[in-house]
């Protein structure tokens, strides 16, 4: 699956990252006031949560060999 | 604990189209309460923000001779020709209107939108190093660029206006009273929450079904399908809703042009024979080519990218400063492509279902055939009619940002005047109980299945291009009868928190969807435009017909309506 990493100290708890991802990847830890990286075996590695925060604290990593496509079933 | 809210209009989803809807019903209607209830965050959810950014507007070209080479060239007549000269008579406010809500369409010196034809090519280069495009090619229309940061820009003109926004609130179903819609039921993504809306219009913008195969497509599930399908709604053209994108399978990313440059495993360019004189963009037969071959054994089959007369036009346009400014869409298609091409190892090339199935019948005004409910974006792009006989998007580059901003500039003044003068409709205490069974049943369920498992299944049905593309008789049979196995098993889903439970919601729409698509498949005895059949290679002689799908007692129900020509400006 895709490597979600984030610096938690480079984070400043702002929620862009979650709010930017479109299909529910990234929750809250409301009391580490921090990203929760819940299902990243879901992440469609759209870049949204990296390209929008300010303080660079969101790296994606994409790994396409697990993207759930079905790679046998193509005729 | 369920929370109660009442509205004016209610719009389901905060994309491009229902932020359209919004201001436009607000901006009609300043006294009414308009409400966008979004499953994840409105601004940066939907597709058309992580798209090209481009956008359809007429140019200098009138909206008959759009509509003229429209019917001509890809709808092949299977219009409504009402619908689609609305939609070309609107289509360059269109761009003023993003512009006037956003401030991101790119423009030149003098302010004026900056426009390039679609596949233009490169001729020579201006002093500033920029690259002069000849402009003369024969598609009756131009595109506008916009900064892929502009939802955020339209949301907060929205917000200005007075429309309210719910975030992280999915809507899995419509409350009706006496046939008339009456709100919706919507549930925390986080908590699970319950909240049901009392509204006197609500508006479905919510996406259309993309059966979660290729990433860009991800969000639209077809769960507003779904509803409108349970509450009785019309759908039309479904057999349409199978667009397919040329891919790579080192990295998924969408590639174009690649009929001009597409090789079976002798070396034999197979793809140009299906380029016709006027070719705008990528048909279905070229498509049906890979079929062909790779069953005939002349697979793989492959891309080679340098022989694609396109590329000089598509490095131009995206990820490139050589056109337009748009500095977010720049950093955006950069680290998409460098992300894909660093991984890329083969020039291997296969289609990857995008699907774009969205056959929720409205009329002329995006009202759909149930009282009080109204429509938007993708989720009516084929039921509109407006397109034909073509998938989305329609052959035409740069129409999803279009249609969804036309859709919803006609959805929200009718919707803002329906609701101005109705009244609250009862909500049904059993109607409320049935969904919240329904819903929350994963939750309790000591099933052994998780969706995504299911997302596994579903996509083996529906990605084969034998299934879903070049299609015959026996193939959908066999297809049919594995989304009914499929639908047999949803009972043994089970989910343990709010995503979960979204996701076997999703897993249920996309299989009704699915259901809906080979029926209205299997309905239409001939090949014609993007639908394509082996078993009835030739259009019908019986004239054009649109298939229709309705809800009987529960089940899809199949049939046909003559496409009234006579009464139509143009004629094949």
């Amino acid at each position: 699956m895709n490597t979600i990493i984030v610096n938690k100290e480079l984070c400043n708890g702002c929620k862009i990252c979650m709010k930017a991802c479109f299909i529910d990847v990234i929750k809250w830890d409301d009391a580490a006031k921090r990203p929760l990286i819940a299902y990243p075996e879901e992440c469609v590695q759209c870049m949204y949560c990296e390209i929008n925060c300010d303080k660079r604290a969101i790296k994606v990593h994409p790994k396409y060999d697990s993207y759930l496509f079905p790679r046998e079933h193509l005729i | 604990m369920t929370k109660h809210m009442a509205t004016d209009v209610l719009i389901v989803g905060g994309g491009l189209s229902g932020l359209a809807t919004a201001i436009t019903a607000k901006e009609q209607d300043p006294k009414l309460d308009v409400t966008i209830v979004e499953k994840y965050t409105s601004g940066y959810s939907g597709k058309a923000n992580r798209g090209a950014g481009i956008m359809l507007i007429l140019g200098d070209h009138s909206p008959e001779e759009f509509a003229q080479f429209y019917l001509k060239h890809i709808g092949m007549y299977l219009n409504n020709q009402n619908a689609l000269l609305k939609y070309a008579k609107m289509l360059n406010s269109n761009a003023d209107a993003i512009e006037k809500w956003s401030g991101k369409i790119d423009k030149d010196e003098n302010g004026r939108f900056r426009t390039l034809k679609w596949a233009s090519k490169i001729v020579g280069r201006g002093e500033d190093g920029r690259p002069i495009f000849d402009q003369n090619v024969p598609y009756p229309w131009t595109l506008a660029a916009v900064d892929l940061d502009y939802i955020r820009e339209v949301r907060k003109y929205a917000r200005r206006l007075g429309v309210k926004f719910i975030d992280r609130v999915g809507v899995v179903d419509l409350l009706t009273d006496r046939g008339a819609v009456a709100g919706v039921v919507g549930y925390d993504i986080d908590n699970g929450a319950q909240t049901v809306f009392g509204a006197k219009a609500v508006v479905l913008a919510c996406g259309n079904q993309c059966w979660r195969i290729m990433p860009m497509w991800s969000p639209a599930r077809g769960e507003g399908v779904a509803a409108a399908f349970r509450a009785g709604a019309k759908f039309a053209n479904c057999e349409y809703g199978s667009f397919y994108n040329w891919t790579n399978l080192d990295h998924f990313e969408s590639d174009m042009g690649v009929e001009y440059a597409l090789y079976n495993d002798k070396g034999e360019n197979v793809g140009i024979k299906h380029i016709k004189e006027v070719h705008p963009d990528i048909n279905a037969e070229s498509l049906a080519e890979w079929y062909k071959q790779t069953i005939a054994g002349n697979g793989p089959l492959h891309y080679r990218q340098n022989e694609n007369p396109l590329m000089p036009y598509l490095t131009s346009v995206l990820a490139s400063q050589a056109v337009h400014n748009r500095p977010y869409a720049d950093r955006f298609w950069g680290y998409l492509f460098f992300n894909a091409f660093s991984q890329q190892t083969t020039d291997h090339v296969v289609p990857g279902l995008v699907g774009e199935f969205g056959g929720l019948w409205v009329d002329e005004n995006m009202a759909t055939t149930v009282p009080g409910l109204f429509a938007a974006g993708d989720i009516c792009v084929h039921g509109s009619r407006a397109w034909g006989a073509t998938a989305q998007p329609g052959r035409h580059r740069g129409s999803g940002i279009a249609f969804a901003t036309f859709s919803g500039r006609v959805a929200g003044p009718s919707a803002a005047t329906y609701a101005a003068g109705a009244q609250s409709l009862a909500l049904s205490d059993d109607q409320i109980a049935a969904i919240d069974a329904r819903v929350t049943a994963p939750l309790k369920s000591g099933g052994s299945l998780v969706p995504m498992e299911m997302v596994a299944e579903i996509q083996k049905v529906m990605q084969p291009l034998g299934n879903s593309l070049y299609r015959h008789e026996d193939r959908m049979k066999k297809a049919l009868a594995r989304v009914e196995e499929l639908k047999a098993l949803l009972p043994q889903l089970k989910a343990s928190d709010p995503h979960q439970m979204f996701g076997v919601n999703e897993c249920e729409a996309t299989l009704l969807c699915a259901e809906m698509f080979f029926k209205a498949s299997l309905e239409r005895k001939e090949s014609l435009g993007w639908f394509l059949r082996e078993d009835y290679p030739e259009p019908s002689k019986d004239g054009l017909e649109w298939i229709i799908v309705e809800n009987k007692d529960g089940k899809v129900s199949v049939g046909k309506e003559r496409v009234p020509l006579e009464t139509y400006p143009y004629q094949p």
